[in-house]
């Protein structure tokens, strides 16, 4: 279940041998607790092949936790966040690949347990694969298993993998990895779907490890203690405790009290005072996977039809400013639907469309409007009025809203800022495209644009709000989902963010920075290019002061 | 006649009161008056950034000579918002407590006076807008209307005026079936005057309490919704979400928190005093029992 | 009065379907259903969308919807929560506790204001009314969620403590995790009976009984305990029975801040999730306390003071 995550252009099989476990088996737990003042929910399900509805952040974090988890150890490979390449996890070494680039070879390490000390086989491997790909399971990766054309385990250290069509060596890797083992001794013969009759789903008695639940209570809090057995070593850590729904302030303080040793996500307001106390430690640093925000523009309305004037929008805002305003500062601007911490992928030559309000009114004035007494007038003589809509439960987007009306008052525009509930607010952009202009965030997930942002790009795709079109992108995509060189690919990937910032349909803002906050009683915490620190089994190397 | 007179006497005797009172009334002017008094005296704008030499936004800058109470994370001037939230709070906080005084006192005292299927229906009203969840019919308008501080109000009004409405008749109740009452009735008194004469009196005190209760339920209720991500639109200040935006700011950005804080305190502070020495002023039982 | 009573439970029954009913149509029909979450997954499909919708019943016609509801609720089953995946009343259940004990608890220092009016009317114009008056309109004019926060971080700042979630262990542990909570969340109601005891005091005291009882030589704290506080009864009873929505609906707040695991913050989740079987769970519950307490209100005047004659 590891975020299909991809990698670039190495072209051999081989990869990294297996990675030293942090801390060897030797040293037991000693030390303090590592606790997470949480500002989200606790996950509602703990079920290791959750459906669209139940995979959300908190369900990744708690994986990551007990199954392995998010490019950790929890599959046979796991994506490394500092190569940003695979390495082999569960597998004793990288695949070996058939000479038509569509079967994946992979053995088992011998040392692998499930919690309760039963060994850890193929089977485990073949049950999973078996119900995950079941339509009435409605897992989440569901699409991307259904590129398997057979998973077979020949004896009980060897899966192997055949994919229907030969893919991209990056995301190829990332498809075969998506099964994670399950215990099949505790979940065959119970329902998998079914929380009333299979208490497995939220209590899971067995699991991979390096933690198992100690205790959940789903509104407050949950624990969690280290297995001995972990095939990567076992946590020096003796104890993590997540702490749910803190407000950010009380977060914060229960940072500085010593209640809580890890904040992820800390609010921009305390950021200033976090890196001036010596009690703390702040991490701070760009993803290459990183959220970012843009501006999308409904190409449906007349008025944004016109790509010089979508041009002249773009040209009337100051990217810097905007950063200072919504975000405090902590990111850094993005040009393309690639961020730019993305080296792989990302096409540094497009048109940035750097702030220039100059150069905004005269395009307007070639698109046939004109200023008078301050107002832009459009065709039928009255003044323009633009409709920008975000959600009220984005703090930054509702000042970036209030950025724009200043903004584009300069231009004469006059911009109704219509805030909505979030769920409202996907109802209208995403259902009903009835909008003008909408504050967009997106980011997180797999850095390969096969699996992520295309859905925002190409016609019809599930996330294009815009309405864009270009029968050459959309051609460009299906090339590059199949095109085995990785020079090619990315020459690809290159043209398509030239197209598309040619065409315009949305303008990129910037792409936010991680910031986490640890006490200092927390040591071995290294960034790495992912946005959640806890990739990369980051959880085995850390440990805390009493 | 005589009976007015003299409860204005008492109410201008009472300083507390009339200090109040004036507070409100200069309260009031000042953000009537805000267009001109940010124009005009302070020049400037509670929407315009203000920028630095370099040009960048000054976001979150300390007071200063030239932002008395420095700017807000937009680069705004907080003084100029101050006095334009004002207006917002004070039309939402005055707009509800008449709404809730003109529909719920009546309805309440109606209800209790003449019982029977007036006062079903009445509590039937109430128990529909008692239950019906705000959050939902706030989502419902922000997409189908544009909102603003008027729309806010009116809602508002309209939920708050069962409070009141039970608290008249409750007190209302107690009076309607005295048997002066009944004697004046008998003796061929019109609904109207039982109702202006003996019944009323004694629940403008309610009245009064409630009213003020009301105002200051609203202006806090508009604090609480814009924390949770409703209330007024962007980039509409109101003191409550003055406050609420700058949650995280007590110590980063003290000048954002207090003065709003500090304008809501005092206003209602005024109006609790304010009904207070009203409500006593027109009792007129008040008069020997100091 | 039985008579009275007899005929407003009738009605309020009848009241809580209509009401009910009212709200379910209101819950369906608010722009933007469960399905904005998955739309965030740029893997999953417009189709996929629409048959988690068809999965959940949603894209049924609503009176048909509104039949398999109201079926099932008769018999106490709100279905299963979409995003828990468990029924509906199992989750709302337990958090109901940890509510109740909160607004127990806030009831109970919302009570306090009684005696504050009652001190504050009997002083009248001295150093003790004012007094009062200060800290009435200190709990007035703060809202909720700032006084939560700013308690938590001046707690903090000075002792290095705070409460967050709820107590584990002995009374001692419990009180201390709910005391705050309790006095943010009652301040309001503390506020209210304080306002109202006083001035209904005050008009007593000006009553006709009275002015004789205290020409007839009863001393004033006498004439206060007998007479004047079982008249000022009168509009604590109404707001014993008004507060019980607003202290659910002030949960709400009081929850969020403090990480409460109650119903207040289960019903933001839903509400904002639009977990539909939840949420009409909850707000089926808390229109039946309203209604419950408006009656109980009604009855108490009647008991309390015996001039209250329904018609």
């Amino acid at each position: 279940m590891s975020a299909a995550s991809a990698a670039g252009a190495s072209t051999t099989a081989g990869g990294k041998p297996n990675a030293t476990p942090a801390a060897a088996n030797a040293t037991p737990s000693a030390g303090g607790a590592l606790i997470e003042a949480a500002l989200g929910n606790l996950s509602k399900t703990l079920h290791p092949y959750p459906d669209s509805a139940s995979y959300t952040q908190p369900w990744i974090d708690a994986a990551a936790l007990i199954w392995g988890g998010a490019d950790g150890g929890g599959a046979l490979l796991a994506f490394d966040w500092d190569t940003l390449d695979y390495r082999p996890a569960m597998a004793a070494q990288m695949p070996r690949v058939s000479s038509d680039g569509k079967t994946f070879t992979f053995t088992l390490r011998g040392d692998l347990t499930w919690s309760d000390g039963s060994p850890l086989t193929a089977d485990d491997f073949q049950f999973a694969y078996e119900q995950g790909d079941r339509e009435d399971n409605r897992y989440v990766q569901l699409d991307l298993l259904q590129d398997i054309a057979t998973y077979r385990t020949p004896d009980r250290q060897t899966v192997e993998v055949a994919l229907k069509d030969a893919r991209p060596r990056e995301v190829a890797l990332g498809i075969v990895n998506i099964i994670s083992p399950v215990p099949k001794n505790v979940w065959s013969g119970r329902a998998w779907n079914d929380a009333a009759s299979n208490p497995e789903i939220l209590h899971p008695s067995v699991v991979l490890g390096p933690f198992r639940i100690q205790d959940f209570l789903i509104a407050e809090h949950a624990t969690f203690v280290p297995l001995d057995r972990y095939y990567l070593g076992r946590p020096t850590v003796p104890l993590v405790e997540i702490l749910a729904n803190q407000q950010p302030t009380v977060a914060y303080e229960s940072l500085k009290s010593g209640r809580a040793n890890w904040v992820h996500a800390l609010p921009p307001a305390q950021y200033e005072e976090a890196k001036a106390n010596p009690e703390l430690s702040v991490k701070e640093w760009t993803a290459a996977n990183a959220p970012y925000r843009s501006l999308e523009f409904n190409l449906a309305r007349p008025f944004l039809s016109d790509k010089r004037v979508r041009q002249a929008l773009a040209y009337a805002v100051n990217r810097a400013d905007l950063l200072d305003v919504a975000d405090q500062g902590l990111g850094v601007p993005q040009y393309s639907f690639v961020q730019p911490t993305n080296q792989r992928w990302v096409n540094n030559g497009v048109d940035r469309y750097d702030f220039d309000l100059a150069r905004a009114g005269q395009l307007m004035q070639e698109a046939g409007y004109r200023l008078q007494n301050d107002q832009l007038l459009g065709k039928d003589g009255q003044q323009v009025r633009l409709q920008v809509v975000y959600p009220t439960s984005s703090g930054p987007r509702t000042r970036i809203a209030a950025y724009l009306q200043q903004q584009y008052r300069q231009l004469g525009i006059a911009v109704d800022a219509k805030g909505l509930d979030f769920n409202a607010y996907t109802d209208q952009v995403q259902g009903r495209h009835d909008f003008d202009i909408s504050l967009a965030a997106y980011g997180g997930g797999s850095i390969d644009p096969d699996l992520g942002v295309k859905a925002q790009l190409i016609t019809n795709g599930q996330q294009n709000v815009t309405g864009y079109s270009n029968p050459r992108v959309d051609d460009l995509f299906k090339q590059a989902a199949v095109e085995l060189d990785s020079a090619r690919r990315k020459q690809l990937y290159d043209q398509i963010q030239a197209l598309v910032n040619a065409d315009l349909p949305s303008h990129y803002l910037y792409a936010l920075n991680s910031v986490d906050a640890f006490s200092n009683k927390v040591h071995g915490v290294t960034t790495h290019r992912g946005n959640r620190l806890d990739y990369n089994n980051a959880l085995l190397a850390w440990s805390v002061d009493q | 006649m005589q009976l007015r007179r003299s409860a204005w006497d008492r109410f201008r005797r009472d300083r507390a009161s009339v200090a109040a009172l004036g507070m409100l009334l200069l309260v009031a002017t000042l953000s009537a008056t805000a267009p001109l008094l940010a124009a005009g005296v302070l020049h400037s704008d509670p929407d315009r950034f203000v920028r630095t030499d370099a040009g960048r936004i000054a976001t979150l800058r300390a007071p200063s000579p030239g932002n008395l109470l420095g700017t807000d994370d937009l680069g705004r001037d907080v003084l100029a918002r101050l006095l334009y939230a004002g207006r917002v709070s004070l039309l939402v906080g005055f707009g509800v407590a008449l709404m809730s005084v003109a529909i719920g006192a009546p309805l309440g005292l109606l209800a209790a006076y003449f019982g029977g299927w007036f006062d079903d229906l009445v509590n039937a009203l109430v128990q529909v807008v008692l239950n019906v969840p705000l959050l939902f019919v706030l989502i419902v308008l922000s997409v189908l209307l544009a909102p603003g501080a008027l729309q806010l109000a009116l809602i508002f009004g309209l939920f708050l005026w069962p409070s009141t409405a039970r608290q008249v008749r409750g007190a209302a109740l107690s009076v309607s079936r005295r048997d002066y009452v009944d004697a004046a009735r008998v003796l061929g008194a019109s609904h109207v005057r039982v109702l202006r004469q003996h019944i009323a009196p004694n629940v403008a005190s309610v009245v009064l309490v409630m009213a003020g209760i009301d105002m200051a339920t609203a202006i806090l209720a508009e604090s609480s919704l814009s924390f949770l991500g409703f209330g007024v639109p962007v980039p509409l200040a109101s003191w409550g979400n003055m406050l609420s935006l700058s949650q995280d700011q007590f110590r980063a950005a003290p000048w954002l928190v207090y003065p709003p804080g500090v304008m809501i305190f005092v206003t209602v502070l005024c109006v609790f005093v304010v009904t207070d020495g009203l409500r006593d002023a027109l009792d007129p039982r008040m008069a020997f029992t100091r | 009065m039985t008579s009275f009573v007899v005929r407003r439970a009738a009605q309020s029954v009848v009241l809580f379907f209509i009401v009910i009913s009212g709200v379910f149509c209101l819950v369906h029909l608010t722009p933007g259903g469960p399905e904005a979450a998955l739309a965030q997954n740029p893997r999953v499909g417009v189709d996929e969308l629409q048959q988690l919708r068809q999965r959940f019943g949603l894209n049924d016609a609503l009176p048909v919807q509104y039949v398999k509801w109201v079926t099932n609720a008769a018999h106490l089953d709100f279905g299963q929560s979409y995003f828990y995946q468990r029924p509906a009343t199992q989750v709302v259940g337990e958090r109901l506790m940890p509510t109740l004990q909160l607004g127990l608890m806030a009831y109970v220092i919302a009570l306090l204001g009684v005696p504050l009016g009652a001190v504050a009317a009997l002083h009248r114009g001295r150093m003790a009314d004012t007094l009062v008056q200060l800290i009435v309109t200190v709990g007035a004019a703060v809202p909720t969620w700032w006084l939560g926060l700013s308690s938590i971080v001046a707690l903090n700042s000075l002792t290095g403590w705070f409460p967050n979630g709820q107590g584990q262990g002995n009374a001692v542990e419990w009180l201390k995790y709910i005391i705050l909570p309790a006095s943010v969340l009652g301040l309001g109601g503390l506020v209210s009976f304080a306002r109202l005891v006083r001035s209904g005091v005050l008009d007593t005291l000006g009553e006709d009984f009275v002015r004789t009882a205290r020409a007839k030589g009863l001393g004033p704290s006498l004439v206060a305990s007998r007479h004047v506080l079982t008249n000022a009864l009168l509009p604590v009873i109404t707001l014993l029975g008004g507060l019980l929505p607003s202290v659910l609906s002030g949960t709400l707040v009081t929850e969020y801040v403090f990480a409460w695991p109650g119903v207040g913050r289960l019903f933001y989740e839903a509400a904002t999730s639009r977990d539909y079987p939840l949420l009409l769970a909850v707000l089926t519950m808390t229109t039946f306390a309203t209604i419950l307490g408006t009656l109980m209100a009604d009855v108490g005047y009647g008991l309390v003071d015996p001039r209250v004659r329904y018609a």
